[in-house]
């Protein structure tokens, strides 16, 4: 529905004609940019399990370690580890994000071949190593690629929320995202998200994800502990359980490479 | 039976209000009577099989598919890859569909040309420049994983593959999904235009079009059948009675056993639906032997009264004798494992005894009431006459001709019925033209894949199928089903596919990598939603996906035996292999059935065998009922294997129909002529008054049900025509048996019946102390004493004259007799007085001599009279009880010798 330039930018018109009515103070964009600018840290190191629920209530618990960094040119690169179960431990994905038009470069390393393997296109719809979480679901949100609203006000688990609709505002993500609208829930005091939902391009609701365990991590910066994906057509789900975070660690911008990548897990502390 | 019938005659209100009250009842259950329209009716509920199958569906998702299907002299042009991903989200949308599988939904696992891995979907969006469009197509047809399932290998054709979950609980789902998805079409259509050729066909799409047409040809065909049937009967007996009683009885009798079936919990499936065509065919003919009394009586007294009344007892036990046979041979059907086969046959069974009850309630009352036919009092046809001298003169005259054509017949029919086929190929059920098969037609061209099976391997450990070696044996598998099959989707292949492209995408590694890690971390490429079609979440099971046209039961049966064949001798023994699915379980439970038709009809046969066995004391009359029986059951299926149509679920009701019509009418033949033999020594005789009496209502019944069923090839379905074909065929052959062959048959064989010797009343002092019966078995006595005739005389008759000549000696059976001896002045001594268990006349029935003693009854008597005849007859059928009787009638002869001798010298001293 956005491949026409009309479409397109009738859908700006109506957004910016409707973010400039003084219904609330803020706009969408200032809300999200706002919550980039709040929770950004330079790094990060994470230790977590995800856990895999198909629809009969079995679980799949896998563990993993992520190292985040934002590059020199400021863009986010991470490095991505299994480290249990034992028949995929060490298999490890590098993604160096681009913003703007570029594709992002993503290598995959699978030990057992051992071999990395460049990734052309992952797709960003694609679901992440069988989970219910896709690849864009993972990233960060890339606040030049959307167009965002404020709907509303929505209470959240007690928690005042801002309801924000964000929609595909390029072509290319359109093109790329499989999702033709989303709900972002954010708290009105931290400015950061409990909940989202996710809807496909004919405006069906396919996912729903809730963002628990929420911890002030330093200063304005907070972080969920939990995070649960749903999907609610085959009824499966992913739990994200937080094990550990460090912030602000000393990573060398040599642990984003590909000899990193065949690198054993490195053991923080 | 008897009095249960003349009980029935006096009582007129009593019998029908309790019919009526009966039927109400049974009325009051119909609402509840279930309606089972699919085909899953042929799944057997509960069964090993079946239980795996419900399984697999909860594991591995539904086997059930509908295909869209996208025809194009190029699939890949913008509007039409729009409308594929337009559909795929609409689809995916509907009520009941649980997975989709198109080009915009399958991923497109390939190394593109600077190395790199490329996971992404296949359409990540609709291209829209020529280059991209011809990227993509490039792309799709390189793709061994995507080539088959939704495009095939030219681009012409693509397929939206849409998994069902068939909702049970409601019996319209199928028509409802399919109109669903039509309105869908008719939208696309419009946008694409005439160009491109777009349409849905599935399993459930044809087994929807399939109950349209049964349901379609009976509301049509049925009724139309009906009324000419109805119509034969009226213009050949010219009475209204006989359209009014069957059609009476026969609807009441349909109600009561729906009412029956819905308390039993049976539901209305296409096997049950013919019971009420059965009751009503089986039922009409009951009546009109029962009409055929009436007509009798009316001829013979003149009087309604009395000819009811002897039609209550003359068609009473007969009625209930074909009743006996024909429950106890649908009865035996309830042994069948396959659920719906054994409640037909305990729904026909009892259906059969309600429409017992109801005529023999209904039928007199009715009589009673409706005016005596015209036709009753005037003679029959002048053409009837004919046929019936016709008819008797060839079972007469020539005997050993009509038997040797009948052998004849029954071996050509043997042979051809070698090349009886079993197979219910649910499409052949169609007219070749009809717009089902040529839908199939198209798609199978198009793009095999409608139908679909599983073969699941269970390696029975944990992770099992991870392991190098496992998934070898199943690429092996799949392998010998990718070279048999369009599609096969499998685990293996997914692994081996990722193999070859994370290995630059070189042929060479299609193949299962030998390290348990690697393929478990190619696992983790693998989109899950796909994954869990094809492994279990314990990576225990695989499930091997195939895709396939639609093909009948016996050669999809003959698919999986081959599969399982060389699963016996490829793969290791340590991985349990089993193929499953819908399509599987139903052909295999088609066939099942039709093998089980064939062992039931033996023991239909059987059991049918001994009970006239038992009715008639008479192993032969067992033997003798056996060749008019099967010998329309035998030229069914020679007329099957020459016309080439296979025993399936769809034809073998023909056959059971075919008995029951046949022991009816042979029944019918048999009691008669046991009757007919009893007024008569001569076997010749009573054929022809059987005859006489049978081949009208035989013939009204045959004809018109012959007519009935022709109609039935009318039918838009063609197993319906096909039944209605060999229905025809069968209850001809049943007709030409009974006119023909049971007349030549009987001809050799002397009958009693058991009723007979039951009815026959000789006191227990006759039977031990008459000398005549000296020396043999209670059976011996009363197979002799039935072949004599039973006389009634009054006290003070004469009954025989002294000088007369004679040839019959006469056993008192009850009362007195006296000997008297005249004198030459005509004055009568009074000599001796005889008491039950003696005989007199011995002497003139052994050498013609005139009487040497004149009898007078001197209390009312009942005598058994046997004449030259009997002892032929004895001689000719029972030699050895002939002897018997010689010897003991040789030493009463004796003793009266002893006895006049010490007279003798009695005077002399």
């Amino acid at each position: 529905m956005f491949n026409k330039p009309f479409t397109r930018s009738f859908l700006t018109f109506l957004c910016l004609y409707f973010s400039s009515l003084p219904v609330y103070a803020e706009t969408g964009l200032a809300l999200m940019q706002q919550y980039q600018d709040l929770h950004q840290v330079d790094s990060q190191y994470t230790r977590s399990s995800m856990t895999l629920v198909n629809n009969k209530g079995r679980k799949r618990e896998r563990l993993m370690q992520t190292f985040e960094k934002k590059s020199a040119s400021g863009e986010n690169r991470s490095l991505l580890k299994f480290l249990s179960p034992k028949k995929i431990a060490n298999v490890g994905l590098l993604t160096w994000q681009h913003s703007g038009d570029l594709d992002d470069d993503q290598w995959l390393y699978l030990p057992a071949s051992k071999r990395v393997k460049r990734i052309a296109s992952a797709g960003k719809k694609n679901p992440f190593m069988g989970s219910d979480f896709s690849f864009e679901d993972m990233q960060g949100e890339d606040l030049q690629a959307h167009i965002y609203k404020v709907l509303g006000e929505e209470d959240i688990e007690g928690q005042a929320c801002w309801k924000i609709e964000a929609l595909p505002a390029t072509k290319k993500e359109a093109r790329a995202s499989a999702y033709g609208k989303r709900f972002i829930w954010l708290r009105k005091d931290i400015t950061y998200p409990v909940k989202m939902a996710f809807y496909n391009r004919r405006d069906v609701l396919m996912k729903q994800a809730s963002y628990q365990a929420l911890e002030q991590i330093e200063g304005s910066v907070w972080r969920h502990n939990k995070s649960v994906m749903s999907t609610l057509k085959k009824k499966t789900s992913t739990v994200v359980l937080i094990k550990e975070r460090q912030i602000g660690l000393l990573i060398d911008e040599n642990q984003f490479n590909q000899q990193a990548l065949k690198r054993p897990p490195i053991a923080i502390n | 039976m008897n009095t249960i019938m003349l009980w029935i005659t006096k009582h007129p209100l009593a019998s029908v209000l309790s019919v009526l009250l009966i039927t109400a009842l049974c009325a009051t259950q119909l609402p509840a009577l279930k309606l089972d329209t699919s085909a899953n009716g042929l799944l057997v509920q509960g069964a090993k099989d079946t239980l795996f199958y419900e399984e697999v569906k909860q594991t591995f998702g539904d086997d059930e598919n509908i295909s869209v299907i996208f025809k194009a002299a190029d699939i890949f042009q913008q509007p039409i890859l729009q409308s594929i991903e337009d559909l795929s989200y609409d689809l995916q949308a509907l009520e009941g569909v649980t997975r989709i599988v198109s080009l915009t939904t399958v991923n497109n696992l390939t190394t593109d040309q600077a190395g790199f891995l490329n996971t992404d979907t296949l359409l990540p969006y609709v291209p829209e420049t020529k280059q991209e469009l011809a990227q993509i197509r490039r792309n799709t047809l390189a793709n061994e994983l995507i080539r088959g399932e939704v495009i095939n290998a030219t681009g012409t054709v693509a397929a939206i593959q849409l998994s069902i979950q068939d909702n049970v609980e409601d019996p319209l789902f199928g028509k409802k999904l399919a109109s669903a998805i039509e309105v869908l079409l008719i939208q696309q259509r419009e946008k694409l235009g005439p160009e491109i050729r777009l349409y849905q066909i599935g399993s459930i799409t044809i087994g929807n079009s399939m109950m349209k047409s049964i349901f379609q040809d009976l509301l049509l065909i049925t009724p139309l059948s009906l009324l000419v049937i109805l119509i034969i009967l009226f213009a050949f007996f010219r009475s209204g009675t006989t359209v009014i009683l069957p059609l009476v009885t026969g609807l009441l009798s349909v109600i009561v056993s729906l009412g029956i079936m819905s308390v039993l919990d049976f539901a209305i499936n296409p096997i049950s639906l013919i019971v009420p065509s059965l009751l009503l065919i089986i039922g009409s003919t009951e009546d009109i032997h029962i009409l055929a009394e009436y007509e009798q009586g009316i001829r013979d007294h003149q009087d309604k009264v009395v000819a009811l009344r002897h039609m209550a007892i003359r068609s009473g036990l007969v009625i209930f004798l074909t009743t006996l046979t024909t429950f106890a041979g649908f009865i035996t059907l309830s042994s069948n494992s396959i659920a719906i086969v054994s409640e037909f046959g305990i729904a026909a069974g009892l259906g059969i005894v309600a429409n017992f009850v109801i005529t023999i309630l209904i039928a007199p009352p009715l009589l009673a009431f409706l005016s005596v036919p015209k036709s009753f009092v005037q003679p029959d046809k002048p053409f009837l006459t004919k046929l019936a001298d016709a008819l008797i003169t060839i079972s007469t005259k020539h005997r050993r001709k009509v038997l040797a054509v009948c052998l004849l017949f029954i071996s050509a029919s043997g042979v051809s019925a070698l090349y009886l086929q079993i197979d219910s190929n649910y499409l052949l059920f169609f007219r070749d033209d009809s717009p089902v098969r040529q839908l199939v037609a198209e798609a199978n061209e198009d793009l095999s894949g409608a139908n679909a099976f599983y073969i699941v391997v269970d390696t029975q450990q944990k992770g099992g199928l991870q392991q190098p070696d496992n998934l070898a044996a199943i690429a092996k598998l799949t392998d010998f089903l990718d070279q048999r099959y369009a599609t096969v989707v499998s685990y293996d292949r997914f692994i081996r596919k990722t193999h070859k492209e994370m290995n630059g995408g070189s042929n060479d590694y299609f193949h299962v990598p030998d390290s348990a890690d690697l393929i478990a971390q190619y696992t983790l490429l693998m989109e899950p939603g796909t994954l869990e079609r094809f492994a279990d979440f314990d990576f225990q099971k695989a499930n091997i996906l195939i895709r396939l046209n639609f093909l009948g039961s016996a050669q999809l049966n003959n698919d999986v035996a081959e599969i399982q064949a060389f699963v016996d001798h490829e793969l290791p023994r340590r991985l349990a292999v089993t193929i499953t699915g819908g399509s599987v379980l139903i052909a295999q439970t088609s066939d099942q059935i039709s093998r089980e038709i064939l062992t039931n009809l033996a023991l239909m046969l059987t059991v049918i065998f001994f009970v006239i066995c038992g009715l008639f004391v008479s192993v032969k009359a067992g033997l003798l009922a056996m060749i008019p029986n099967s010998l329309p059951l035998i030229g069914a299926f020679g007329a099957m294997g020459v016309l080439g149509i296979p025993l399936s679920t769809g034809t073998f009701p023909v056959v059971i129909i075919a008995l029951g019509i046949a022991v009816d009418d042979t029944i019918h033949f048999m009691v008669r002529f046991s009757k007919e033999m009893k007024n008569t020594t001569n076997n010749q005789v009573a054929i022809a008054q059987t005859i006489r009496h049978e081949l009208k209502p035989v013939l009204g019944t045959s004809l018109a049900l012959i007519l009935g069923f022709t109609v039935l090839m009318f039918a838009e379905f063609r197993s319906i025509a096909e039944f209605g074909l060999l229905s025809a065929i069968t209850i001809s052959l049943a007709l030409i048996a009974d006119l023909l062959i049971t007349p030549a048959l009987l001809l050799s064989v002397p009958l009693i019946t058991y009723w007979d010797l039951l009815s026959l009343s000789m006191s227990k002092n006759v039977i031990d102390n008459s000398p005549l019966f000296e020396d043999m078995t209670t059976g011996e006595i009363k197979r002799f004493a039935l072949l004599g005739h039973i006389e009634d005389e009054k006290a003070g008759e004469l009954i025989i004259r002294q000088g007369e000549a004679g040839d019959s000696m006469l056993l008192l059976l009850k009362g007195e007799l006296s000997i008297l001896v005249e004198n030459d002045l005509g004055t009568s001594k009074k000599i001796a007085t005889l008491a039950p268990g003696q005989i007199i006349g011995e002497m003139s029935l052994l050498s013609h001599e005139c009487r040497s003693a004149s009898v007078q009854v001197e209390r009312d008597a009942q005598l058994l009279k046997i004449d030259a005849h009997v002892l032929e007859k004895v001689d000719r059928s029972y030699p050895r009880l002939g002897i018997k009787i010689r010897k003991n009638i040789a030493r009463i002869l004796v003793t009266r010798l002893k006895t006049a001798n010490q007279n003798y010298i009695g005077a002399l001293k």
